[in-house]
């Protein structure tokens, strides 16, 4: 008796558990293309925009025009922000000759920043955002200035994909490939 | 069976919090935050966070708007630790949590005033939030006048894009948790007042009960077993154990109820505590009446009433069974009350709370429970005198003559606060002499005796040498009973900091003064009373230390004595939320207060130059 009542909740529980997972798979894929701002940055504004680097110097995005850009914002604050780093760092490595480079724009203090960017050797460039990116943001499509925030820009500055949450090899790999495949 | 039911449970939980992992909230709304004020002069915030969210403890940062208002200590509850890889211990708040947030108001007291609460957190799923920050307005009443909404609103006004360099701004709160700054650091005080987060009574009471455990494991309740056991000797050779126990029992309920009381007075009055208790007179009286029971213990006199008066008495006892348990009760109360400072630390905790919740019978209660943890091993000493202590015989004379040192040390302690350091000094070297001369330190010992007469012998010789060093002492000017002979040439180079670099400040408008004259410089305030043990501690044993004063070399020592404990001295402490000395107070180039440093008891030199290091670093 007991033994058939333990099967019938497993079966339903497993059930909920498939379905649970069938709707988290489709609801994550729709996270990757969010809906983004009408008012989303043109390549000319982003370009324009520019951010100090841990040294005070000033660096205009557009410095990185011609190449595909992931904007990664972060801090060091934001554990999540920490977890993708090394994925970061290892696709720097991967695609360095591809006219591809990672920013990591940190929502954050200078001190913690330059010490943790040293400690796990980040190969990418590093600018300082002030901490609440309000209206950039916001035209990035980050309305509310969670972090992490990815946003995957191509070589004329237009932006294809963002991602608020954290992002895995798999995801950056996908979303990659068809701007790396793009001749120049 | 049960067991795979719940995997599977678990399995399409953990499914179901992965689908919702898109949706994110708002800040706003995860962390929805309101404010009134409780008393008078409180504030309470409330953060109700949304499931799967959490706030990270030392990231609040609370600011007054409006220069009329000045918030104390924000007293924010204490949340899951976990460890962190880049910034160690933080500490995450979840569900509902409320902030108590002291403050006092100057000037003009109808106006309306402004305050601003920042927070911060993250999402289980993996996102984290900028600092929010809410403002509310307040009119003179305390109700709520407007905000609420945050500030985050306004970053849409703000002109777009920037084509600039954006100015770094880190908000305080930023700053406070920069690497190796110790977040998760607080003093000693804090820890006790975090104790009361959980709004679980029993809980509450529980944990106290934990840690006047702890506390009977600090040197604090020592005083007290001399005390406790005279009293159970002093009932005479025919102390059965359960009456032994029952007076123990007498004894502990005293020193509860005594904290108790006094906590739920100073709770309900702020008044400086331990200074009312600490009068010259009380304690010269206290001290007198161990004097008296020492030497009933050794045997001057028999400590016994009148047989009339005694026959009256034992009748009257045999009826209530309790004429003698009120004294010992009363010698409870008034034990406790002398301990007292010792435990100040977290007294002091206790207290701050009260004050701010005027949760008077939570705080009692917990007080209550704290000294009964206190009173554990004074229990078992019951118990255990009642069982080991013969009926009669001759080693029963030795025990007594032993509790009478004791009692006559502890009437020697009770007074040092009051009485200059080379009367101290004289007195132990007279009680070091004679309690030598009972141990038949120069009587020559007969031939054939046994072992133990030649160790006593021993003991006895080394207490006279102790006492003839110590006399010496006295008359060579030194102050210091540990090192008597300092002033001969024959002790280290030691100076006590204390006259030569501390400087006296009276008034708070003073060391308002003497902290804009220091911008630029450390500033340590050092909270002192002629009557505080613990304040004479890191005098003589911590500022001494060269390592310490090497630290302090640069750092501008400020003293504020508060033996008269007048308006101005009780101004000075309840600035800083404290109800009396002992307490360090250290600011930074600023002149803003360190929270993370303040001392509160005695620190020995090691921990309290860590802390000062790690402060000033």
């Amino acid at each position: 008796m007991t033994k058939i009542r333990d099967r019938i909740a497993l079966s339903v529980a497993m059930l909920l558990g498939v379905g649970a997972m069938y709707l988290g798979t489709t609801w994550n894929k729709d996270s990757s293309t969010q809906i983004l701002p009408a008012d989303l940055l043109s390549p000319g504004v982003l370009y324009a925009t520019s951010f100090p680097d841990l040294a005070g110097k000033s660096h205009a995005l557009g410095e990185w025009q011609g190449k595909i850009v992931v904007l990664n914002l972060w801090a060091t604050w934001c554990g999540p922000c920490r977890e993708e780093i090394p994925i970061m760092i290892k696709l720097q490595e991967k695609y360095r000759d591809r006219a591809l480079t990672f920013i990591g724009l940190a929502m954050d203090d200078q001190a913690p920043v330059e010490k943790y960017a040293k400690e796990m050797g980040i190969n990418y460039p590093i600018l300082l955002g002030d901490i609440t990116l309000g209206e950039f943001g916001r035209r990035l499509g980050n309305a509310n200035g969670g972090l992490p925030y990815t946003v995957i820009i191509d070589r004329t500055g237009k932006i294809i994909t963002t991602r608020l949450g954290g992002v895995d090899e798999k995801f950056l790999e996908n979303a990659l490939m068809p701007l790396l495949q793009v001749k120049t | 069976m049960k067991i795979r039911w719940f995997v599977a449970a678990m399995l399409s939980i953990a499914c179901l919090a992965r689908a919702a992992e898109p949706v994110i909230l708002d800040p706003a709304v995860a962390f929805k935050f309101s404010a009134k004020v409780v008393a008078d002069s409180s504030l309470e915030v409330t953060y109700n966070i949304a499931p799967g969210y959490y706030l990270y403890r030392e990231k609040f940062a609370f600011a007054s708007e409006s220069p009329n208002v000045t918030l104390g200590t924000a007293q924010i509850p204490n949340g899951k630790v976990k460890q962190d890889e880049f910034f160690g211990r933080i500490e995450t708040l979840r569900d509902q949590i409320k902030i108590v947030i002291p403050y006092v108001r100057s000037g003009d007291a109808a106006a309306a005033w402004k305050f601003s609460a920042t927070s911060q957190g993250c999402a289980d799923v993996g996102v984290c939030f900028p600092p929010n920050t809410e403002e509310v307005g307040f009119n003179a009443d305390g109700m709520v006048t407007g905000g609420g909404g945050g500030l985050a609103a306004l970053d849409a006004a703000a002109p777009a894009p920037r084509t600039e360099a954006p100015p770094v701004v880190i908000p305080k709160t930023v700053q406070n948790v920069a690497p190796g700054s110790g977040s998760g650091e607080m003093s000693e005080t804090d820890q006790v007042t975090q104790i009361f987060k959980s709004n679980n009574f029993w809980g509450i009471v529980a944990k106290f009960f934990g840690f006047g455990l702890l506390l009977s494991l600090t040197p604090c309740v020592l005083p007290m077993i001399p005390i406790l056991s005279g009293l159970i000797i002093g009932e005479g050779s025919n102390v059965g154990k359960g009456r032994a126990f029952a007076l123990s029992v007498a004894y502990v309920l005293g020193m509860a109820i005594t904290y108790a009381i006094a906590g739920v007075i100073a709770g309900l009055s702020g008044a400086l505590l331990s200074t009312a208790l600490q009068n010259p007179w009380v304690l010269g009286a206290f001290a007198l009446v161990f004097v008296l029971l020492a030497l009933s213990m050794f045997g001057v006199y028999e400590l016994q009433l009148p047989a009339s008066a005694q026959s009256a008495l034992t009748a009257k006892t045999n009826r209530l069974r309790g004429g003698k348990f009120v004294g010992v009760t009363f010698m409870g109360v008034l034990s406790a009350l002398i301990v007292g400072p010792c435990v100040a630390a977290p007294l002091a905790g206790a207290l701050v709370y009260l004050s701010l919740t005027r949760d008077v019978i939570l705080g009692g209660t917990a007080l209550f429970v704290m000294a009964l943890g206190m009173g554990m091993p004074l229990l078992l000493v019951g118990a255990s005198a009642g069982a080991i202590l013969p009926r009669a015989g001759a080693w029963m004379e030795l025990v007594k003559r032993f509790f009478g040192v004791l009692l006559l040390a502890v009437a020697i302690w009770l007074i040092t606060p009051v009485i200059p350091s080379w009367a101290v000094m004289a007195l132990w070297a007279l009680l070091l002499i004679g309690l030598a001369m009972f141990l038949h330190a120069i009587d020559p010992l007969p031939d054939h005796v046994s072992g133990y007469r030649r160790l006593w012998k021993g003991v006895g010789f080394a207490s006279l040498v102790g006492g003839i060093a110590m006399l010496i002492g006295v008359m060579s000017g030194a102050q210091d009973p540990l090192r008597p002979l300092a002033n001969l040439g024959l002790g280290g180079q030691k100076t006590a900091l204390h006259e030569a670099q501390f400087q006296r400040v009276k008034t708070i408008e003073e060391l308002d003064q003497r902290l804009a004259a220091a911008k630029g410089k450390y500033v340590m305030l050092d909270f002192y009373a002629d009557w505080c043990v613990s304040c004479k501690e890191m005098e003589r044993f911590t500022f001494t230390d060269a390592k310490v004063q090497e630290q302090l070399k640069d750092t501008i020592l400020l003293q504020a004595d508060v033996t008269a404990n007048n308006a101005d001295d009780k101004a000075l402490l309840q600035r800083f939320g404290l109800f009396g000395p002992p307490g360090i107070i250290l600011f930074d180039l600023n002149g803003q207060e360190i929270k993370s440093f303040r001392v509160i008891g005695y620190q020995p030199s090691e921990k309290f130059l860590a802390a000062l290091t790690k402060a000033q670093s």
